[in-house]
């Protein structure tokens, strides 16, 4: 399990976290959600012990992020939304590099991956577009078996057809009893994947989640007109979305972009809520 | 298996370090350093030729070596010092002591590497009777590059290129205290290369040389590793 507790970290003079607690308990994929420059980044960087806290603690089963242990980073792997790769190796040689570091590297699994992400495993890196570089990325960090992942802005450079192979692999993964933590923009991307959801603001944790807590507590109404009691209203094709408190009980289906919304503009509300 | 440092995790880390090197190295200019070699090794003959003005003899010194400290390590590593670029490094599963001794090794290894290739480069050239080419490595019946002060001031380097990549970050940018720190940087190396020369035709001055360069070594060892042990991204 990943903990962090009465985290505060900041960047010279800037406060990035003020005291935030937060745990991720294996087996789920969890939902990173933010505007730009909350910390979505800086928290997976955290968790990798590629950042050090001010004060307070994290940790990975236990072992301290930043020690940067073997035994704590061979469990876990880290994509960057940005990654170098060296133009002249192959998918293949990249993951030949990694693999004797990871005892729970499966050569089939990455094959495998390769081929449902539809990538040559030997071609080369320059001559491949970003997307295909994304998913070759994606396959090798996902093969290597760690008990923790997590991916930065994964679905960028990805059409459509790969973002659905995408969520279909990560489901599986999922299942499996791996975490894998997403911190990402294109929520519709990740959509009916990503359970709990956590959403940053400025210094602190806004939501922390699960869908099931979220549509216990809001209440998702589509196609009516625009309610004065909204916590966020928007107006599709056919008629008004409006998120209100669910006073009712009622079962919705969740939209996450309103979600974000709804919690970005009611922050006070959003607190009570779900204290 | 050691938390601190593993000798199976270290051979990994290398064979790792030296797989993924040359494809960094061969496409970004390592032959540019391989040319220099033999210029540099035979810089050692040219310092020792009295028909040279002792400040020419000291500004080529400071000059190779700088260039060396500053060349080499962005060639073997270019990304360490980086924070992005670095993410790779830090996250590969093996301690901060193991990096460490990945990144020693490897830079000795390529020194050594450019020094057998200027030795080569020196012999073949004696063999061929180059017009005005007389034989600068093998003037004595004993290599003069095995003296030890040559040994501890190669080995300098090897330390000074490390400190230079792993600060590269750190020295890299357009501010002022960038501009500093390049300036503080170039001035520590000149500092270090003119002192013992200082001492180089008093008795003591062997002796002086060892000890300054020894003590220069394990410094840079040390601020080197402190970088690597703080070092975030």
């Amino acid at each position: 399990m990943i903990e962090i507790k009465n985290l505060d970290f900041s960047y010279k003079k800037t406060p990035v976290f003020n005291n935030i607690n937060l745990s991720f308990p294996q087996g789920a994929i969890y939902g990173l959600l933010g505007e730009n420059g909350v910390g979505k980044t800086t928290l997976l960087k955290i968790i990798c012990g590629l950042q050090r806290p001010v004060s307070g603690s994290c940790t990975v089963d236990g072992l301290t992020s930043y020690d940067r242990l073997p035994e704590m980073l061979q469990r876990i792997v880290f994509l960057p939304d940005e990654v170098t790769l060296p133009d002249n190796a192959t998918p293949q040689k990249y993951v030949d590099e990694l693999s004797p570091f990871y005892p729970t590297f499966v050569q089939g699994t990455f094959l495998h991956l390769m081929q449902e992400l539809e990538v040559e495993p030997d071609r080369k890196f320059r001559e491949m577009s970003f997307g295909q570089q994304k998913k070759s990325l994606i396959a090798a960090s996902l093969s290597l078996g760690t008990d923790y992942v997590l991916l930065d802005e994964p679905t960028n450079g990805l059409d459509i057809p790969s973002k659905a192979q995408f969520r279909s692999i990560l489901s599986k993964i999922a299942d499996e009893g791996k975490t894998i933590i997403i911190s990402t923009h294109q929520v519709k991307d990740v959509e009916n994947l990503i359970d709990p959801i956590v959403i940053l603001s400025h210094n602190a944790v806004l939501l922390d989640a699960s869908v099931q807590k979220i549509t216990e507590k809001l209440f998702f109404e589509y196609g009516g007109a625009e309610r004065p009691d909204a916590l966020y209203s928007e107006l599709l094709p056919g008629g008004y979305m409006n998120v209100v408190a669910n006073e009712s009980g009622e079962e919705s289906q969740l939209n996450i972009e309103a979600l974000f919304n709804a919690v970005l503009r009611n922050k006070e509300k959003i607190k009570e809520l779900f204290a | 298996m050691s938390q601190t440092f593993d000798i199976k995790r270290y051979g990994r880390l290398v064979r790792h370090d030296v797989r993924s090197c040359p494809r960094e190295t061969l496409y970004s200019g390592l032959w540019m350093a391989l040319a220099f070699a033999p210029l540099m090794v035979l810089s050692r003959q040219w310092l020792g030729q009295e028909q040279y003005g002792t400040f020419y003899r000291l500004a080529l010194m400071v000059g190779m070596v700088t260039w060396w400290a500053l060349m080499i390590p962005t060639q073997v590593y270019p990304n360490v010092g980086k924070k992005k670029r670095g993410i790779y490094f830090a996250m590969l599963p093996a301690t901060k002591a193991e990096k460490h001794a990945s990144i020693a090794t490897l830079m000795v290894l390529t020194v050594v590497g450019l020094m057998a290739i200027g030795l080569a480069e020196d012999v073949l050239l004696t063999a061929v009777h180059l017009p005005g080419y007389t034989k600068y490595f093998w003037q004595s019946e004993t290599l003069r590059f095995l003296d030890l002060p040559m040994v501890l001031g190669t080995l300098f380097t090897f330390l000074t290129a490390m400190f230079g990549m792993i600060w590269a970050n750190t020295v890299a940018n357009n501010t002022l205290r960038g501009i500093l720190q390049v300036l503080l940087f170039l001035l520590m190396i000149g500092g270090l290369v003119f002192f013992p020369l200082y001492f180089d035709n008093r008795p003591q001055g062997y002796w002086v040389v060892i000890a300054v360069e020894a003590v220069a070594t394990l410094f840079l060892a040390w601020l080197s590793r402190r970088r690597m042990d703080r070092m975030t991204y």
